[in-house]
């Protein structure tokens, strides 16, 4: 069963998270979207939930972080790839 | 060609229209497909801060309509009670006709008026999200767990000294890891320090970001969760009380997340 294909704010959301590299929390996360986008419907956790939920990134509370550390999984990666919306490439590491 | 409403992310409600395929009122699914929006995305924060500011003027009028049906039956002598009206303003039962305390940083501008600046009600509770949408913010927050009921405060009233600034920065690195400020806040931060040592002069981006992480820190603090606290603000499960202080110190001044950094630092 084929997924339906992501929103325009997830592929962001999604390349805000890969662009994090894991090291990234929610709410700088959510500042970095906020800044750039503007806000949502629900907050941003709520979104990254959302994302989680379809195994597009991961969360990982391991480590200090306002509402954990999220980063992209390997599904999440291709989906950006197939959307030809990576991480800004200046910003990656 | 349009101005429109950002009601979502995935929609948008055209509210005028000049020429385009669109009509007035019509909801537009703008994404057919995965990647036809994204360049749409990359400058929706200034669409939306037009949007923000054309449903402000209309519930200013709206306010303005409903104050003048009110007025005749309203038993609040003072006329600043935003308690019971059932309509867009928010209550959020703190205090409500107080002025903030003089250790609170907030009144570092000098402006004590206390007032409602959020929406509430059916929408949000339709959405089943935390019951508020900040009118300046546009975010989903819970004013009720804010630390205190909102403002409306003027950032470029602030004056920005040193003992401000290091507030600011003991407020930030409650927040920061082992790598430090994220280089966007530790650029603000520094920009800060030039000015109160008179170094250069403030823009409106250093007095928004100045104040609102001082009010940020106050709201914390009347959370119960100040430096003395030694309460972890960074705790993975303090997300929903970071969201609800720093959406309320967005609306106090009645900025967007789009306005707090400097744009050569923003984000």
């Amino acid at each position: 069963v084929s997924r339906p294909p992501l929103s325009g704010r997830q592929l962001t959301l999604l390349a805000i998270v890969a662009e994090g590299a894991g090291k990234w929390d929610a709410r700088w996360i959510d500042i970095t979207i906020d800044s750039r986008n503007g806000p949502s419907e629900t907050t941003v956790l709520q979104e990254l939930q959302a994302l989680g939920n379809l195994g597009l990134v991961l969360r990982d509370d391991s480590r200090s972080g306002v509402g954990g550390r999220w980063s992209v999984t390997e599904e999440g990666r291709t989906s950006l790839n197939d959307a030809g919306a990576g991480p800004r490439a200046s910003e990656t590491t | 060609l349009f101005t429109a409403d950002f009601t979502g992310c995935a929609h948008l409600h055209i509210t005028s229209c000049l020429g385009a395929a669109f009509d007035v009122g019509q909801v537009v699914d703008l994404f057919d497909g995965p990647g036809d929006d994204l360049a749409l995305t990359i400058d929706d924060a200034r669409a939306a801060k037009l949007a923000r500011e054309e449903n402000a003027a209309r519930d200013a009028q709206k306010d303005a309509t409903n104050a003048g049906k009110d007025s005749s039956t309203s038993s609040d002598p003072g006329g600043t009670s935003s308690d019971g009206d059932g309509g867009s303003s928010s209550s959020s039962g703190h205090d409500n006709g107080t002025n903030p305390s003089n250790s609170d940083p907030r009144n570092k501008t000098g402006d004590g008026g206390w007032s409602s600046t959020t929406t509430t009600g059916k929408a949000a509770e339709d959405r089943g999200v935390t019951g508020a949408r900040g009118s300046a913010s546009g975010r989903d927050f819970d004013p009720d767990a804010a630390g205190g009921p909102t403002q409306s405060l003027n950032a470029a009233d602030a004056t920005i000294d040193q003992e401000g600034v290091s507030q600011v920065g003991a407020h930030l690195h409650r927040f920061a890891g082992e790598g430090g400020l994220e280089a966007p806040e530790q650029g603000m931060l520094d920009r800060l320090t030039s000015i109160a040592s008179g170094e250069m002069e403030p823009t409106i981006y250093d007095q928004n970001f100045y104040t609102h992480e001082l009010d940020e820190a106050g709201r914390y603090a009347e959370l119960g969760y100040g430096p003395e606290s030694g309460a972890d603000l960074a705790s993975p499960a303090m997300y929903d009380v970071w969201n609800n202080v720093h959406s309320a110190a967005l609306e106090d001044y009645g900025v967007s997340g789009a306005e707090l950094f400097h744009p050569g630092l923003a984000p």
